[in-house]
Parts: C-alpha cells; structure tokens; sequence
C-alpha cells in the first residue's frame, strides 16, 4: 500500500510550512488574515494566468508559455498585496493586539504574505499529485520513476519557502525603492520554475539540486534583509 | 472548464512533469486498464456461498505469468514478495490448481486467459450437476452424468478470477511482467513489480437467508439490497390456441388433454460469460424446429378431434436447482397456470394441471452425437412405450434407456408426481457427449455448427436437427391422429440454420429480423438466468420467435394488429411472413406467454430455508469489475519516503522553534523610524 508514499510526502512538502504557522502566525488572528489574504492573491494570479493561457489557443501545449507568464502574474500581484499591506497599516494597528511588533517590524508582515503565497502554490502543485498517490500503485509503469511522488513533494516545499524568502525580499525592496533586489527576486522566480520544465526529462536530480541552492543562497539573502547577520547567527548559536 | 484550466497550469507552474500538459491526471500515468475481463460472481443458497469476490476496494498482487502448472509451482514455493495474481492460460484451470492456490495463502487472485491450446474438456459444474434437486439414485457412480466435471463452480473460492479473450490484453500483462518481474526472483521485493489490482467485490455473504434478513427492513432500517433472486420467464405456447369461438367471445377448452414438449433454457459458466452450444442451444433450436414442424402437419380438427393439444414450454433457470421447473410445477399444483388468479369456471382460459399432462417430452442436449438418439425414461408406461415404439418406427438411430434419467426438468415433475408419464431425448447414454457443459467453450465449434447460407451440407448438424424434429414430429402427429404421417411436409433447414446463428453467432439473424425491429449487439447473448428483476434479451426474442412459429395468420399487417377488444388468450403482432420475405409482415395471432421463473422459495411467506424444497440461488449485487496493471512499489522505498517526510517535520518544529525563540537575537530589530512628531 503507498499510503506510505502519501503520507511520506505530504509531511515532506508540508511539515515545515505547517510548523512554521503553528510558531509563527497561529498566536496572531491578524497574521492569520494576512496569510488568507496572500493565499486569496496568489489564487488570482493563477486565474489570471489561466485565463491567458485558455484565451492563447496556439500556445496551449507549450508549458513554457503558461510558466513565463505565470512567474509575471504572480510577482505583479505580490506587488498588489504589498501596495495593499502598506496602505492597510494603519487599520492594524486598531484591531491587532500585538500591533507594536506587526508594524514596527515590517518583515514580519512581508514573511506572512509570502508563506501564505507558498502555502497555497504549494497547495495547487502537489494535492492532485499526492491524492493519487494513496492507491496500491506508483510511478513507473508508462513514464516516469518511482522517485516521482518524493521529488514533487521536495519541489513543493522548494517553492513553498522560496515564496516566503521573496516576499521578505521583495517587499524590503519597495520599501527602499532597491531595484536589483526586485530584480534579483523576479529573476530567481523565473530560473527556478524554468528548472522544473527538466522534469519531463526523469532527471529528478537535474531539477532539485540548482533548486535547493536558490532555496539556500535565498533564504540568506532574505535573512540578511530582515535584519539577520553571521555574527547575530554566531550570537545565536554560542548563547545556548 | 475553470477547473481543469487552472489544475494545468499549476501543472505547468511548478510539476511540468505530465509531458502533455492537459487535464490529464497522474493517475493515468500510473494505471493501465485491462479492457473485456469477464470476473466471476459470488452466489448463495440456503447453506453455503459459491463464486468469488474480491477484497472491497480490489484484491491486488504481483503478476507471475506462467504457462505451465510447473511454473506455477516454482513462484508458489519460491515468491519473495507474495501476494502474487497468476497468469495462465485456461487449460491449467483445474480444481486441483485451485486448491494448490488456495493452500499456498500468497495469492490474492487468478487471471486466466483463452489461448489456442485444444481443450478436451472444460466444464465447471458438477459431475452429477443439480445434486439436491434431481431424484435419487438417477447419478450413478460408475456413470456420472459429467464426468470431467470439477465442481469448482460451486466452490468458494476466496479470490476474484477473471477471464480474459483478448490477445492484446493478455500481451500487455506479459510484456510488464517481462519487464519488471521476471528476473532475479530471489530480490523481488526489493525493486517496484509490476501487478494486477481485481475489483469486483461482491456485497452478499455466507448464505441467502443471511443476505435477504440483511436486505430486509424489518431488522435493518436502511436495508441496502445485497442479494437478489435468480429468475427470469419461463416461455410456454400452445400449438392451436386453448380457447375457441370467435374473436369476442370465445371459450376455454376445459377437456383439452396436454402433450408437453419442452427443453431448458439456460446455461452458465464460471466467468461473466456463457456459450451453451449444446446445452441448451441444440435443444432451443430442435424445439422450435419441432413447433414449426407440428403447425405445418397438424390442424386445428385434428387437434380438437383427439381433444389432445401441444403445449411447448421453454424453462429457465433450470442449471441452478430447476428454478423454472419448479415454479411452473408450483404453479400447476395451485391452479395458477397458465394465469394467476382465474377461477375454476372462468372463461378466459382453462386451468392447465400436472393431471393434464398425459405425455412430457423433454429435449436435452443433441449436438454432440449425430449417430444415435437415446431416450431416457424411468418407469414403463403405456404412454412411454408407444412413444418411444413410435419414434423407433420413424428411425433407426433412437435407442431407449431404461431406468434412466439424466438431468432435466423431468425430474421435478417427477418428484412431485412419481408416475408422471415423461422422458428425455438426449445425445448422450450414460454420461455427456459434451465435454463442455456449463462453460465458455460449449460454443458452435463444440457442436461443429458453421452457416451455411442455403443449408446444402447433408451430414451437418443442421441436417440432423432438422431429423430429429421429424422423427418427433411425427411420432407426435402419430400420438394425436392415431396415423401413420405420409406427408410431404418437412423440417424447415433452412430455419434450423438461421436459428443456430441468432445463438450462437449473430442475435440480429433473419429470425430475430422477422420477429421484431429493435437492433442487437453482434455478439451472441447471453443464456444466464441473471436475476429476477431483468429482462434477458434471449428470453424475450426466444419468445416472440416462439410465439412467431406457432402463430395463425390474423390477416392484413395494418395499425388495427392490436389485441383491441382484449382477449386475454392472445396476443396480436405484426411479424415477417417468413425468413426469406422478411418485408412481407402480416398480422399474427399469438398463443405464447411466459410464466415468472422465480424459484416459489421466494413468493412462499416464511419459506423454511432448510427444507431443500426449492431452489434457494441468489446472486449477490456488485457495483463495478475491473481489471487494471499496476507498478507497486518496493517497500525500501516506501520506507524511506515514509522516514523522509517524517525527519522533515520533526526537524523543522524544532527549528522553527528554536529560531522564533531566538528571533530577538538572531535579527537585529530595524532602526526606529522617526518619532511621530505631531500625536
């Protein structure tokens, strides 16, 4: 039985976005909002993707297309969000407890939109793939290799906490007006959904490695953005 | 149209790896159905279940295809990675394999295939079939009725079988089975096999009064149906009609006595499937042959001048305990045939009792013995023994078989009635000519049945049918004129031809053609019983094709063909003039009905289950059979995915907790904007 293999991946892709909202957001209705509201967002930009995807016949069957623009919807509306956070502040600061934090610190509201955009799009790419993976059967008898449910469920959650990362990133830098930093997030958006077109290739390992190393050198770079530094981590770590 | 949309492009979004990105899910990448596999049911009566059933959401296992028992024998004792699905071809389908199989506990299911092996002899039931229903001592042990039969038709088998026909099919097993299993079979369960996942799950358990108190409302308040009944119609006609007078006001011929000359009309097999070439095919079509035969020789005078009528009755359900045998004989002793519900003095019809009956001619199996005929009979009687010195007279090839009866729906009547005055025509003297009675290869190549367009081939069985019902015919006319028949009349070839081919090839035949408009599919039908809430095609088009021969015309084909005023003895269709002017239609009179063949088990209010009085066969229900291919996976790899997912989340609670605690420390808070200047 591969309710293993269910399983398997599900807590793969969605064990770490799931702790990080029990920590981080759970406490705070406010940010639970936010987090629904990013997720609403990125589903719009998938509508509008989809709808440019029907309405371009011709280029139905070319996935690079749909990708492409999908990657330029996606960051327009995590502008639209941003613009909206901002204009929004003020209306927290009335109904949110712990309102101090929430604005004082504007990455933490960057980091909620943005697990909220993953945990959606995480949620689109792999529900359909892992709920077909509870029957008796797995990949490999026409196509594919039986790495295909656990490399899905590693690329989800690849996507999951690049989205967190680009919103802080993302959001930082309309704040500061920091062009290459907007570059920077709309780019590696690009390079890591084209990598996932090697997928259909079966070279699993083509996709995930590059993948995993924008995942590290962006979360970095979104830590550094946020405030974080080696000598705050060194800090961290020796204190214990 | 949004939905599937948007579940592409998240498809193209992040997992391109559906190489077409339409709507097209995993799934269909990861199954493979298997199309035109043909399970086998589970069935109950009083006492025990029978058939199989799979596990309810599909039995699966790991292919091994094996042509030969040795091969079977290997994976039975060497398998490392059990449950296994067996592949073989059908000549290995023995009882003994099946026990094998079902000692051995790594099986979860069979697949048998057809293959071009030449089979001796291939049938399923018992070799004394309907055991608790026929008389006593009429299955001898040195004579069995069925010689080869293995039973396994009745046994309960704990996994699904399915049959499968096409070759392609069958390939596409065997080419995953070569690419993924057969090899290394000591390190099978350490890589993904290829396997099979049966569906065909069966809701009915352990016996029928189980099933029907479960079905029942009064001890279930939401009572799903987990069985039914088997039954259908049983199909009966008169020769000449049973009343007289005029169309308005006619009356029944109370004194009328009654030949019955009668045949079965079902078969079965172990599979969703049944052939009945021989059984009951050659006896259908001989009947129908016969009832022709008669209305061309005889008249209506000579009929009312010897106050002795036809009747012709086809039974159904007669391979599961004589269902349709047994509610007609029920029906007889309580005066509710050949209508329920008519009073003695009615007149409508005459009331048709056992006592009426003064000869039963049953016609059994007769395809697979063109040299001799042999009448079976149990006890002398005056009726017998001029009969059947009738029949010598008109051939050379009846032989007669005293203290004899194989199974046949006689021995109903005979339980009942000990000196019922009855016999069976059959091809066969003390065990069956057909090597393949009850399964999927009693087809027209047992009876070695080709059509022949003109029926020119004197030495075919369309000949020897057509002989046969002469012989009877006229011995027939003999009982009822008391003369030699000197005619010129004989058996139509041409009809026995085309009713071979409405059977056993082609169900849109001339015949079929004649008798109504609707439009069939080309493959034969299927001679099951089924249940008792649907109408078989066969028995239907059995019946009007019945009701067709024995007809008298009614004059001109127009609108006004309608049974307007009613008169419950007829019925009035508008039907071919014959197979070869199939435009021509005129008006025909009908004396055929049907009769329900239900087993009376079922209609008597708290019927004592264990009496064995009647035939207690139910089916279960079942929603949906399929066969599909698979890959399963290794359980290596199940547990490392398993262990993956697990580490990820246990790993990152910790980290995520650990930085949230230390967030303060880890990053340095922003610098404070300005101070608001004007709160």
């Amino acid at each position: 039985m591969t309710v293993c293999e269910f399983f398997g991946c599900t807590f793969l892709a969605f064990g770490p976005p799931f702790a990080m909202f029990i920590f981080t957001i759970a406490s705070d209705p406010v940010r639970i909002i936010i987090l629904i509201a990013a997720a609403f967002f990125w589903l719009l930009s998938l509508l509008l993707s989809s709808m440019l995807w029907f309405a371009v016949v011709p280029l139905r069957q070319e996935l690079a297309f749909g990708l492409v623009f999908s990657v330029f919807f996606q960051e327009a509306f995590r502008y639209i969000i941003y613009k909206i956070l901002r204009k929004a502040e003020s209306g927290f600061k009335k109904i949110s407890d712990d309102s101090a934090t929430l604005i004082e610190n504007k990455h933490i509201l960057a980091y909620v939109s943005g697990l909220g955009f993953g945990i959606m799009s995480g949620a689109f790419s792999l529900v359909n793939v892992v709920a077909d993976a509870v029957g008796p059967g797995t990949m490999g008898l026409k196509s594919g290799n039986e790495m295909f449910f656990i490399s899905s469920a590693a690329i989800s959650l690849c996507f999951i906490l690049l989205h967190t990362f680009w919103s802080v990133i993302f959001f930082n830098a309309c704040d500061n007006k920091n062009l290459v930093h907007l570059g920077y997030v709309v780019l590696s958006h690009l390079i890591a959904s084209c990598l996932t077109l090697l997928n259909r290739y079966q070279n699993y390992y083509a996709c995930i490695i590059p993948l995993y190393l924008i995942v590290s050198v962006t979360g970095s770079f979104a830590f550094k953005v946020a405030g974080g530094s080696y000598a705050s981590f060194k800090n961290c770590i020796s204190i214990k | 149209m949004n939905k599937t949309t948007k579940c592409t492009l998240n498809a193209c979004f992040i997992l391109c790896i559906l190489s077409i990105g339409y709507g097209e899910r995993t799934k269909d990448k990861m199954y493979e159905r298997i199309t035109g596999a043909r399970g086998c049911y589970r069935r109950l009566n009083a006492t025990h279940q029978i058939g199989c059933s799979s596990e309810r959401d599909g039995s699966t296992g790991v292919i091994f295809y094996a042509e030969t028992t040795e091969k079977l024998d290997f994976i039975l004792h060497n398998g490392t990675a059990p449950p296994y699905i067996p592949v073989m071809p059908v000549k290995i389908l023995t009882a003994d394999v099946i026990r094998k199989l079902i000692d051995s506990g790594i099986v979860s299911g069979l697949v048998v295939h057809a293959n071009n092996d030449t089979l001796d002899y291939f049938t399923h039931d018992y070799q004394c079939p309907n055991p608790l229903s026929s008389l006593d001592g009429t299955c001898k042990r040195e004579s069995l009725w069925n010689p080869h039969g293995t039973a396994l038709l009745f046994t309960d088998i704990p996994f699904p079988i399915f049959y499968l026909e096409e070759e392609e099919e069958v390939w596409k097993i065997r080419d995953c089975f070569k690419k993924f299993n057969d090899f290394d079979y000591d390190a099978q369960a350490d890589r993904p096999l290829c396997s099979l996942e049966l569906k065909s799950f069966m809701y009915a358990t352990t016996d029928t009064p189980t099933c029907k108190r479960r079905s029942s409302i009064m001890t279930n308040l939401n009572p799903v149906k987990f069985c039914d009944p088997l039954g259908d119609s049983n199909i009966w006609s008169s020769l000449y009609p049973l009343v007289e007078g005029s169309r308005n006001e006619t009356v029944p011929l109370r004194n009328h006595k009654y030949i019955v000359i009668s045949a079965r009309m079902d078969t079965t097999s172990m599979f969703e499937k049944t052939a009945g070439g021989n059984s009951p095919v050659t006896g259908i079509v001989t009947l129908l042959t016969l009832a022709k035969y008669l209305k061309g020789i005889l008249t209506q005078d000579d009929i009312n001048r010897a106050k002795l009528n036809i009747l012709f009755i086809l039974f159904n359900g007669e391979t599961y305990d004589y269902i349709g045998s047994q509610r007609l004989l029920y029906d007889m002793l309580n005066g509710y045939f050949p209508v329920k519900g008519l009073h003695e003095t009615n007149d409508i019809l005459p009331i048709i009792r056992p006592d009426d009956i003064k000869l039963f001619i049953e016609l059994s199996q007769l395809g697979n013995n063109m040299d001799k005929l042999y009448v079976h009979y149990l006890q002398n009687s005056t009726q017998i023994d001029s009969f059947y010195s009738k029949l010598r007279n008109y051939s050379e090839k009846i032989k007669d078989v005293p203290s004899s009866m194989p199974p046949a729906s006689l021995h109903t009547f005979m339980k009942k009635l000990p000196s019922f005055p009855g016999l069976v025509i059959s091809d066969h003297e003390t065990s069956y000519t057909n090597h393949f009675y009850n399964s999927i290869f009693d087809d027209a190549v047992n009876i070695g049945f080709t059509y022949d367009p003109n029926a020119t081939e004197q030495n075919s069985l369309q000949y020897f049918i057509a002989n046969v019902s002469e012989v009877i015919g006229n011995s027939v006319y003999e009982t009822i004129t008391g003369k030699h028949y000197s005619g010129k009349y004989t058996a139509d070839v041409v009809l026995v031809n085309e009713l071979f081919q409405c059977y056993l090839e082609d169900p849109n035949c001339k015949v079929h053609r004649a008798t109504q408009k609707g439009k069939l599919p080309k493959v034969p039908l299927s001679l099951y019983v089924g249940v008792d809430h649907v109408a078989n095609y066969a028995t239907t088009l059995t019946s009007l094709t019945l009701g067709w021969l024995t007809a008298d015309d009614a004059g001109e084909s127009n609108i006004n063909c309608t049974n307007n005023p009613r008169n419950y003895a007829f019925k009035y269709y508008n039907m071919s003039k014959s197979i070869q002017e199939l435009n021509v239609t005129r008006c025909y009179k009908i004396t055929m009905n049907t009769t329900d063949a239900i087993s009376p088990a079922f209609i008597i209010p708290d019927y004592n289950w264990t009496s064995g009085q009647y035939s207690t066969w139910t089916e279960s229900t079942w929603t949906e059979m399929n066969v599909r291919i698979f890959l399963k996976p290794s359980s290596a790899h199940e547990k490392m995915t398993i262990a993956i997912g697990s580490l990820s989340v246990i790993f990152s609670f910790i980290f995520v907790y650990f930085v949230k605690s230390r967030s303060h420390i880890l990053f340095t808070p922003p610098l404070p904007t300005e101070a608001p200047t004007d709160c």
